[in-house]
């Protein structure tokens, strides 16, 4: 018995020394922490979708419904050519595979995947919206996307029976639109000067029933967009399977791929800002992207700067956290749902100047294949070169990076770079609402 | 021949000892203080300490001798030293009275070592208490 005793502990220490060691890929031997944190990673620890007070539709079914019809229709636009769609691309992941987004003009950013979009509390790389409904009215009225105004698309639902029907099912009666002096086609507080100028010559009352329509059409696209999940991915089998049967001898991930993975959550250090089952703790963090307004063209003779815009440089969340404060939609304004007790996120929001320069919202990693280029101004074209940017670290443009030299061998990112490739699967969603609903 | 799940149990099991129960459960709080002339305990209003989610903490401020504090001036500061950033909100303190203060809108967005510090000023004392936590 005692012996027993002994060579027990002789056994724990000689396997506590060897938990140092490099384990082979058959038998990764996660420790107890590593396994804390492949847990903290798995898409079954994803908690139940918050609730969303600023929105009473938000998980009301005919919501998602006339949302979804939205969120493809083309018609909600200046030119008939641009829906939410054109940008969120379903088989992309609801990216559009190009650096800066293209509606009616160009963005000035990359569009970001929106599976699993309604865990977040901020929304757009700068975080300037604080609701899905509101991050939806954005888009809609900018020049360079959707590029119409909210006078035109209250009169798009007014007109087409379908809309008409659904919407007053949910949100009660329209106003009456048809005297065109006093709703006119195109009114908005918007850049086109003169759907601005009819906007002022409006009543407030006025002004506000259009605005009303105007955000229910966002809180219905809103409720769509609850209903976009990322499925299950390669990783997530994996880690179903050692946490059921401990470390099994399996080919879900290859030896690279483990090796990726334990770099991910170990050394390289990836999960302290991409955390949780999204890979991303829906945070802003600066990583120094390289600003691309710094590459455009030098001219030697000063003057023909006088012929190109000025490059501004992007400062990130330092802007956003201004712009939501301000913004005519956010929680504490009178188009929200919210009691002043919801919007803990907006009033302790962080609004030092120094620490939000140019920070970003983490980004989620799932199906991150899909989404090339990347960053927010899609400053890396694939994977390979982003890892080079980790791995160094260089100096922010704006503000100061967070990021430490990550002094990895070249082997090492190639197998970070296998890992993030078992990170893609099929959205968690039936197939009707990946595409443009008939009726 | 010892069997392979046999090894795995002692290996884990010797994984255990050496990192403590405590790594693996996430939060580690620690109070390492340096107030000389306070003694100054918290409270979360969700436990453990959650991650990513804004919440609050009643902290209680008493002299060294037990009695409470009131009327303290308190400010709240932290971040994670070794990455370089403060905390991702800007929380609010104010009296809720007996010496308990409600500090609202804390978030811990990030794994790693961070810190809470306070800096409370009664009367002509001032002090300052750090907080060290731990995900
Ligand atoms: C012209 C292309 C384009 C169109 C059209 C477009 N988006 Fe986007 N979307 C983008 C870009 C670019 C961003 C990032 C912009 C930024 O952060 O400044 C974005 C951001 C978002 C986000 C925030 C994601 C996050 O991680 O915070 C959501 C949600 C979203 N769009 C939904 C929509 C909806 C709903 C519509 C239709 C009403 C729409 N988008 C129309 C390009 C587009
Ligand atoms: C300090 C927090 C932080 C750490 C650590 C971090 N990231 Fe990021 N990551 C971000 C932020 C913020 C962005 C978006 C930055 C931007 O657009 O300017 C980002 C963007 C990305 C993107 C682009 C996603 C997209 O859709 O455009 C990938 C891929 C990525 N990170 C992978 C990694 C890997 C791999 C590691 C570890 C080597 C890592 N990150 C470490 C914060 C972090
Ligand atoms: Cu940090």
């Amino acid at each position: 018995m005692r012996l027993s005793l002994i060579s027990n502990t002789v056994w724990v220490l000689w396997f506590c020394c060897l938990s140092f060691a490099t384990p082979t890929a058959a038998d990764p031997g996660w420790s107890e922490s590593e396994l804390a944190l492949l847990r903290m990673q798995w898409i079954g620890s994803l908690p139940e979708l918050p609730p969303d007070p600023t929105n009473k539709y938000a998980d009301n079914p005919v919501a998602a419904e006339l949302g979804q019809k939205l969120f493809f229709d083309k018609r909600l636009s200046a030119n008939g050519k641009v829906a939410c769609a054109s940008c969120h691309v379903p088989e992309l992941s609801f990216t559009d595979g190009l650096a800066r987004s293209k509606g009616v003009g160009e963005t000035s950013r990359s569009a970001p995947s929106i599976l699993g979009i309604a865990h977040s509390a901020w929304f757009f790389w700068d975080g300037r919206s604080d609701s899905l409904w509101s991050q939806a009215l954005g888009p809609l009225e900018s020049a360079v996307e959707h590029g119409g105004n909210r006078s035109q698309y209250a009169r798009i639902v007014y007109r087409n029976p379908v809309y008409r029907k659904q919407y007053e099912q949910l949100f009660g009666a329209l106003p009456d639109l048809s005297d065109s002096q006093r709703f006119p086609e195109n009114a908005a507080p918007v850049e086109d000067e003169d759907a601005a100028v009819k906007w002022q010559r409006m009543s407030e009352t006025d002004r506000k029933a259009i605005t009303r329509v105007y955000v229910n059409i966002g809180k219905a696209i809103a409720a769509y967009e609850r209903l976009l999940m990322p499925g299950v991915s390669r990783f997530d089998r994996y880690v179903e399977t050692v946490l059921k049967e401990g470390a099994p001898e399996t080919t879900l991930l290859s030896a690279d791929e483990l090796a990726g993975l334990r770099l991910f959550i170990g050394k390289a250090m990836c999960v302290t800002c991409h955390q949780g089952p999204l890979f991303t703790n829906n945070s802003f963090h600066n990583v120094g992207a390289p600003d691309l307004a710094t590459k455009r063209p030098k001219y030697i003779l000063p003057i023909f700067y006088l012929f190109i815009d000025k490059p501004e440089l992007d400062t990130g969340r330092h802007k956003g956290v201004q712009q939501v404060l301000n913004s005519e939609f956010n929680c504490l304004n009178e188009y929200s749902d919210a009691t002043e007790n919801d919007c803990a996120e907006l009033r302790f929001a962080n609004k030092k100047q120094k620490e939000t320069l140019g920070t970003f919202k983490v980004p989620t990693l799932r199906n991150i294949t899909k989404t090339a280029p990347y960053m927010h101004e899609g400053q890396f074209k694939n994977l390979t070169e982003l890892l080079k940017h980790y791995n160094a670290a260089p100096k922010a443009h704006v503000g100061h990076s967070e990021l430490m030299p990550l002094n990895l061998e070249g082997k090492q990112l190639m197998q970070i770079e296998a890992f993030l490739h078992s990170l893609s699967s099929s959205p968690d969603v039936a197939d009707e609402l990946l595409r443009t609903p008939e009726y | 021949m010892m069997s392979r799940m046999k090894i795995l149990g002692y290996y884990l099991s010797g994984l255990l000892l050496v990192t403590g129960l405590s790594l693996a459960t996430g939060v580690r709080a620690v109070e390492t203080t340096n107030a000389t002339h306070f003694n100054v305990s918290y409270k979360s209003n969700v436990e453990p300490l959650p991650l990513n989610r804004i919440h609050s903490w009643v902290l209680h401020v008493a002299t060294r001798d037990g009695k409470p504090v009131e009327k303290a001036t308190i400010s709240v500061y932290g971040g994670m030293p070794a990455h370089r950033h403060g905390l991702p909100t800007q929380p609010e303190v104010s009296e809720i009275g007996g010496g308990d203060y409600l500090v609202q809108g804390l978030k811990f967005s990030m794994m790693g070592k961070w810190e809470m510090w306070f800096n409370i000023r009664a009367g002509d004392v001032t002090d300052k208490v750090k907080f060290d936590i731990e995900f």
